[in-house]
């Protein structure tokens, strides 16, 4: 999850309309926004996190709170664009397939990246719409499961089952040959999860 | 903290309590860490415009200032500026009654009592006046004139139409034109020519029945027939004005 450096500083810079900060909060915060509306609006993420942003900026100047507020409080309304994506398009939410392939495969390691990026957002897919929110905002947004409670308006305890179902789910969707090992992430509070 | 990985999971007593093999809770680990891997350059594409559009939509909060004072209920105090201000309403006051009282305008009771309140500041001022009608004959008048109008009716050298004449004139203060020559007017001008007194009467009669003065009717009452030239005398109009 990124880190904003002296983030009270930065935010009240971004309030007063100064654009460095305002890159700041964009660049820290852009990639996640993008890969949970990826699993939400599926080809329409971009279009809908422009407007997010652009809501947001408009709110900036009363919001009140340290960074993980931030943080919930942006990925609340990504949420709201979203649901009112699917309003308007009345069509099903998830459309990964759908999304360009916008890596170049000549740029090597991120394209690897960016392949194995699609790959996880495909195999949410296999999940329920709950499940797969929960995952994306407790696995790419970085909210705890108080903030994703606020953010979907559910029950702590709801947001833990729903998380836990959602991680089992998808390691037994897994063939036993599909083994990719990564020791480099951390992980431990996502099998907590999945142990509890 | 703990770490997911292919060596340290088999040691986690959850994740041996999860039922899963090491696959596939490998294979989690993995989607987990695509998903939450570091920004990719075609994430930030677009940011120039991005940043700007926003920047746009910024508009930085201004600290209203809530107009506290207004809500503010004002204790009551009297400073030297209330003092002041009461001087001179009641400065106003005086100078607005003064000229209405100079100007005769006030209520009669409240120019009386104008009257009196400046007469001791030696200022004078017009004294109330009461509205008088004017066909009304005043007693004070009848009273003053009474005893004269007798006399006028009981004087034996004059008779017929010049004692009416003469009591009519003492009745109406000058006013009355009994005995007058009527000959340019109406009606009368034909009796007049005929030389008739008795036809002045009836030129009398064209005005409208007046009550006669105090002092009239007592001459009437005292003079006997003499007084029959006064009863014509009606016209005079025993009345006086204001």
């Amino acid at each position: 999850v990124a880190q904003v450096d002296d983030f009270t500083d930065v935010l009240e810079a971004a309030q007063q309309g100064d654009g460095w900060a305002v890159a700041i909060l964009w660049r820290a915060y852009q990639p996640q926004l993008l890969r949970y509306l990826r699993g939400m609006c599926g080809d329409a993420h971009e279009d809908v996190a422009s407007d997010v942003w652009i809501e947001s900026a408009a709110r900036l100047p009363r919001f009140r709170g340290d960074e993980p507020a931030f943080r919930a409080w942006l990925f609340t309304r990504a949420r709201r664009r979203a649901i009112d994506h699917h309003r308007r398009s009345a069509r099903t939410a998830i459309a990964v397939a759908e999304v360009p392939d916008v890596a170049d495969p000549t740029a090597g390691g991120e394209w690897e990246q960016e392949q194995a990026l699609r790959s996880a957002l495909d195999r949410l897919l296999t999940l329920s719409q709950d499940q797969r929110e929960v995952v994306l905002l407790r696995v790419v947004a970085g909210l705890e499961v108080d903030q994703v409670a606020g953010v979907m308006g559910k029950q702590p305890g709801t947001v833990r089952v729903l998380h836990h179902r959602a991680l089992k789910a998808l390691a037994a969707g897994f063939p036993a040959a599909d083994v990719t090992p990564d020791a480099s992430q951390p992980f431990s509070e996502h099998a907590d999860d999945l142990a509890a | 903290m703990q770490m997911i990985s292919p060596h340290s999971h088999s040691s986690d007593s959850g994740w041996q309590d999860s039922g899963l093999d090491a696959s596939e809770l490998a294979a989690t680990a993995a989607l987990l860490a695509a998903l939450a891997q570091p920004r990719l350059a075609c994430e930030l594409v677009g940011e120039d415009d991005a940043v700007a559009a926003m920047t746009a939509r910024i508009r930085p909060r201004r600290r209203l200032r809530l107009a506290i004072p207004a809500f503010r209920i004002p204790a009551p105090s009297f400073p030297l500026g209330g003092a002041a201000r009461l001087a001179a309403v009641a400065g106003c006051l005086f100078v607005a009654t003064t000229a209405a009282a100079f100007a005769g305008v006030l209520p009669a009771a409240a120019q009386d009592a104008a009257r009196n309140a400046l007469a001791q500041v030696g200022v004078t001022v017009p004294a109330g006046h009461t509205v008088q009608a004017p066909d009304e004959p005043t007693a004070t008048t009848g009273q003053i004139n009474g005893p004269t109008i007798s006399s006028i009716a009981k004087d034996p050298s004059t008779s017929g139409r010049d004692k009416g004449a003469a009591v009519s004139s003492q009745a109406s203060g000058g006013h009355s034109k009994a005995g007058a020559d009527h000959s340019t007017t109406g009606k009368g001008s034909s009796d007049q020519a005929k030389g008739d007194g008795s036809s002045t009467a009836g030129t009398h009669r064209q005005d409208p029945p007046t009550p006669p003065a105090p002092g009239a009717g007592t001459s009437q009452g005292q003079s006997g027939d003499h007084a029959q030239t006064g009863g014509g005398s009606t016209t005079g109009s025993a009345h006086t004005h204001g």
